[in-house]
């Protein structure tokens, strides 16, 4: 045992005025009786009543000089060598990585290192300060720091792990930068799955604790599909990280149904692979999971791996198809049109052997001319004629003030230098939201009509200089982008745990909420350039919604990682050090362990026995039984 | 002090019994077993008041002008003396508790038996000079009451020099009846050994309060001696007074086994038992009266 503090002993020293208080301050109640003659007949020895002896029998005062002793061992903190950490400064890296939620150890590595922790906070001393760097893909200091073990053991508490990969150059970096005194240890709380090359620690003083005890898994490394011909294709990987061979039942849905399922068996170490073709090329989600297929409740101990996803949006053209009686401006407008292939029909041609396309189109675009049957796409009509979705008059020259509606599709619109000589007169349906207006009615309109979007232009391009302005290919990219939006993401594929997502909603998009994989919602933000979504933190698949019009997109989030599936806890590793060649063998500079809290403890219950005393509480007779009374000895 | 007329009646009816019985010099209306012997004159002796004047010698007394009283042989008297402790421990206990008016009224008891029984009766308060006697005849009987109303204690008595200043004015033996709290500083055995000494047949009637037999002090205490204002520091508790009971115990029998011994009748009296029941009930039980 060591003495930390052995100058707080001089406090003993404070039994001495304690002893002479009490000798001096002995009052006792006068009380006249008959004769005193019985009295001392029992109290045969006199001297027992000189002052030591009063003080022999006080047991008040011997409370008191025992609670003195024991605080003022407290005081002097005592304490043995134990497994407490008792540098200054106490850096500890909580690896929160998704291989830290393997269940090797109950219930998780993750919460078993938080128990681990939760230890080091006990026991580490008072002067010392905790600095916890969690260790995630953006890595985070919880803790600064402090000296606050309350505030430290709630942060612990409400730290979470991650599902994917951690920065740890970054991690090392955050804790080489958090060192700041010579008595330092860095703690490391890991399984130790990281590339060995990330490791950069500039100290001697580390200290390694190692979590986790099995390198039982088996999962997916990849899951992708691509277009095959007329088709699409999938490919699947499975890796068997294990040291022994190991079967599962491999399973892929598309949507909610059943693909295929065959049981597989992966030699340890090896990966399975496996195309399945002839996939329709349509948006579709699909599943891949792999289970038991010996009916045990778990395949192995990280799970994380053993599901991946895909939502497979085909990157196709905008396929446009113009029917006029000869629009140079709009033909020579589609042609320059990126994505998409605009085909031309002329109005006049149309009838007999040359039936107008009805479908294979994204977008038709009607100028002058209205067909006798819907067609299975949107549609943007110019200089409309009659037709039966709604009202058109003979055109006029008397249209009036022109107005731009404020709308997320007029924006860089300018209308001030466009003259129309004449314009049919429209009257606005009730499913149009109107655009640009006269006073005649609307000049441009929107809307939705029987599942399809309609773009209307009530004049004849010809019958104006629209088309030699600016605002021209400005109105009509923005017309066609209402008509047929671009997909929002920018990986098809799919992302990676915590990767961002960039959104590209069309200029009709209002607002984006997105639903993830655990059943919450959350709204992005949007700005002129789109929007960066970055919440990808649980594997799965993730609903986009556009609005207005509740347009729905999915993107998959996958792990795909085989440093986190590796799931073997590594027993040790090299650091880089000071000297470029360190050992996280170095043993860890352990502390000593005070005693403190026993005597205080110890001082608590005796303040509450003398308490008792003082307000004479009776005690229990057999209490009193077993209590040697000194008047009892001093009778015999 | 008063005592009642119905008290007084049945007191008179009673009679002290001496078992050691001492010959007297006078006749008395004691029921001797030498009664209806000779009375043949023997001697003269001082007359004292209430002396049954018939026997006076009244030749004698116009030749000396001296009254002179005849004295026969064959005739007993018994000679008793009250002695009653006077020091301040007796002055406690509240109302008929009080150690020291129960004393008294016990000693007024004892002269009323004897004065009816035509004894020779000296009365003492020890401590106090208070002496009264020797007196025989009920006609003392207002004389011996006031005396007793008129009796404070006070001071200390060392029993052993008060026995001893008694047996050098009364050497006639008789029966000593000792009222203490036997609370004496010196302690009660010498005092009692003197008495004996001189042939007395000595009653010894020791008297506590209820405060005394069952104290219910607590705490840590300075007690003072009323007697002598000796300070004694002591904590009581429960376990204190326990003990307390049981050295009480033992000593009164350490006292028991000592009159045991010495012939001595003894009675530890708690004056929470009226006096009169005691004297007439628990001393004729005892065979002290009858």
């Amino acid at each position: 045992m060591r003495i930390l503090s052995p100058w707080f002993a001089l406090l003993g020293l404070l039994a001495i005025p304690i002893i002479l208080l009490y000798m001096l301050k002995f009052q006792r109640q006068k009380v006249e009786i008959s004769s005193i003659l019985l009295w001392q007949m029992i109290l045969q020895d006199r001297q027992a009543n000189r002052p030591w002896q009063k003080l022999k029998r006080n047991l008040l005062l011997i409370i008191q000089l025992v609670i003195l002793a024991a605080l003022v061992f407290a005081l002097i903190q005592p304490a043995i060598r134990g497994d407490a950490i008792s540098n200054a400064q106490v850096i500890v890296i909580l690896d929160a990585t998704a291989s830290m939620q393997a269940s090797d150890v109950s219930p998780s590595r993750f919460e078993s290192a938080k128990e681990e922790l939760q230890k080091i906070i006990n026991d580490l001393p008072n002067s010392s300060e905790l600095t916890l760097i969690q260790a995630s893909s953006e890595p985070t200091v919880l803790i600064a720091h402090s000296q606050d073990k309350s505030e430290m053991r709630e942060i612990v508490e409400a730290a979470t792990v991650s599902f994917g990969e951690a920065n740890w150059r970054a991690v090392f970096a955050l804790a080489n930068a958090s060192i700041t005194v010579p008595d330092h240890l860095v703690v490391l709380l890991s399984d130790g799955n990281f590339p060995d090359e990330d490791i950069s620690l500039y100290t001697d003083r580390f200290e390694y604790r190692l979590v986790g005890s099995s390198e039982n898994n088996i999962g997916i490394n990849a899951f992708s599909i691509s277009p095959e011909g007329s088709g699409s294709e999938l490919l699947i990987k499975v890796h068997n990280y294990s040291d022994s061979a190991k079967s599962a039942l491999l399973s892929i849905f598309q949507g909610e149904e059943l693909l295929q399922a065959n049981s597989i068996e992966i030699p340890a170490g090896e990966t399975y692979t496996e195309v399945i073709t002839g996939l329709p090329v349509g948006i579709q989600t699909y599943t891949a999971r792999l289970s038991n297929d010996a009916g045990a409740d778990t395949l192995d101990d990280y799970p994380l791996d053993d599901q991946a996803y895909i939502a497979y949006h085909p990157s196709e053209s905008k396929r446009i198809l113009l029917v006029s009686k000869g629009n140079f401006f709009l033909e020579k407008f589609l042609s320059v049109l990126p994505d998409s292939e605009a085909y031309r029909a002329f109005s006049d041609e149309i009838g007999g052997d040359s039936p107008l396309p009805n479908e294979g189109f994204s977008i038709f675009i009607y100028d002058g001319f209205f067909p006798e049957k819907l067609p299975n796409g949107n549609i943007l009509l110019i200089d409309p004629p009659e037709n039966p979705i709604f009202d058109v008059s003979p055109a006029t020259e008397e249209y009036g003030r022109v107005d731009v509606v404020d709308h997320p599709l007029t924006q860089y619109i300018n209308w001030d230098q466009v003259q129309i000589l004449q314009t049919k007169v429209i009257t606005l349906p009730d499913w149009g939201e109107p655009l640009i207006t006269s006073e005649v009615g609307p000049l441009v309109f929107v809307g939705e009509f029987q599942s399809h979007r309609f773009a209307v232009v009530s004049f004849n391009l010809l019958d104006s200089d629209l088309p030699l302005q600016v605002t021209f290919p400005i109105l009509f990219d923005q017309l066609l982008s209402y008509l047929n939006p671009p997909v929002m993401y920018d990986a098809p594929d799919g992302y990676r745990v915590k990767q961002a997502v960039h959104l590209k909603p069309g200029a009709s998009v209002d607002a984006i909420r997105i639903l993830l994989p655990n059943g919450t919602e959350e709204a992005v933000d949007l700005n002129e350039s789109g929007s960066t979504f970055l919440d990808t933190h649980i594997p799965g698949i993730y609903t986009i919604t556009a609005l207005p019009g509740e347009y729905t997109e999915q993107f998959a989030v996958n792990i795909f990682s085989n440093v986190e599936s590796g799931i073997a806890p590594r027993q040790a590793f090299s650091i880089t050090g000071p000297n470029d060649a360190n050992s996280a063998q170095i043993p860890p500079q352990m502390g000593l362990k005070t005693l403190w809290q026993i005597p205080v403890v110890l001082a608590l219950v005796f303040l509450t026995v003398e308490w008792w005393l003082y307000f004479r509480r009776p005690l229990p007779l057999w209490v009193l039984n077993k209590i040697p009374t000194f008047w009892q000895r001093d009778a015999h | 002090m008063n005592l009642s007329s119905s008290t007084i009646n049945r007191l008179k009816r009673l009679q002290l019994v001496a078992q050691q019985i001492k010959a007297g010099t006078i006749r008395g209306n004691r029921r001797s077993i030498r009664r209806g012997q000779s009375i043949e004159f023997a001697d003269y002796r001082n007359y004292v008041p209430g002396d049954d004047l018939r026997q006076l010698d009244w030749n004698i007394y116009a030749r000396h002008n001296h009254p002179f009283i005849k004295l026969r042989e064959h005739e007993d008297d018994l000679a008793v003396y009250l002695l009653v402790d006077g020091s301040k421990s007796m002055d406690w206990g509240a109302g008929d508790e009080n150690k020291f008016t129960y004393a008294c009224k016990l000693a007024a008891g004892f002269s009323v038996i004897s004065l009816f029984t035509g004894d020779q009766l000296w009365l003492e308060v020890l401590g106090t000079g208070m002496q009264l006697g020797p007196m025989r005849g009920q006609g003392n009987l207002i004389r011996m009451l006031d005396a007793l109303s008129g009796v404070k204690p006070k001071g200390q008595v060392h029993l052993s020099e008060a026995s001893r200043q008694f047996n050098g004015s009364r050497k006639r033996p008789g029966l000593v009846i000792l009222i203490s709290d036997l609370l004496f500083v010196d302690g009660y055995k010498d005092g009692v050994k003197h008495l004996q000494g001189l042939g007395h047949e000595i009653i010894l009637l020791q008297i506590l309060c209820p405060e005394e037999l069952h104290p219910g002090m607590d705490g840590e205490l300075q007690l003072i001696d009323s007697e002598t204002g000796e300070p004694q520091e002591v904590n009581i508790d429960r376990s204190m007074r326990r003990v307390y009971n049981q050295r009480l115990k033992a000593w009164q029998a350490e006292i028991r086994s000592f009159c045991n011994q010495r012939q001595i009748r003894y009675f530890s009296i708690d004056t929470s038992l009226t006096w009169d029941q005691f004297l007439m009930y628990e001393l004729r039980k005892a065979g002290v009266v009858r």
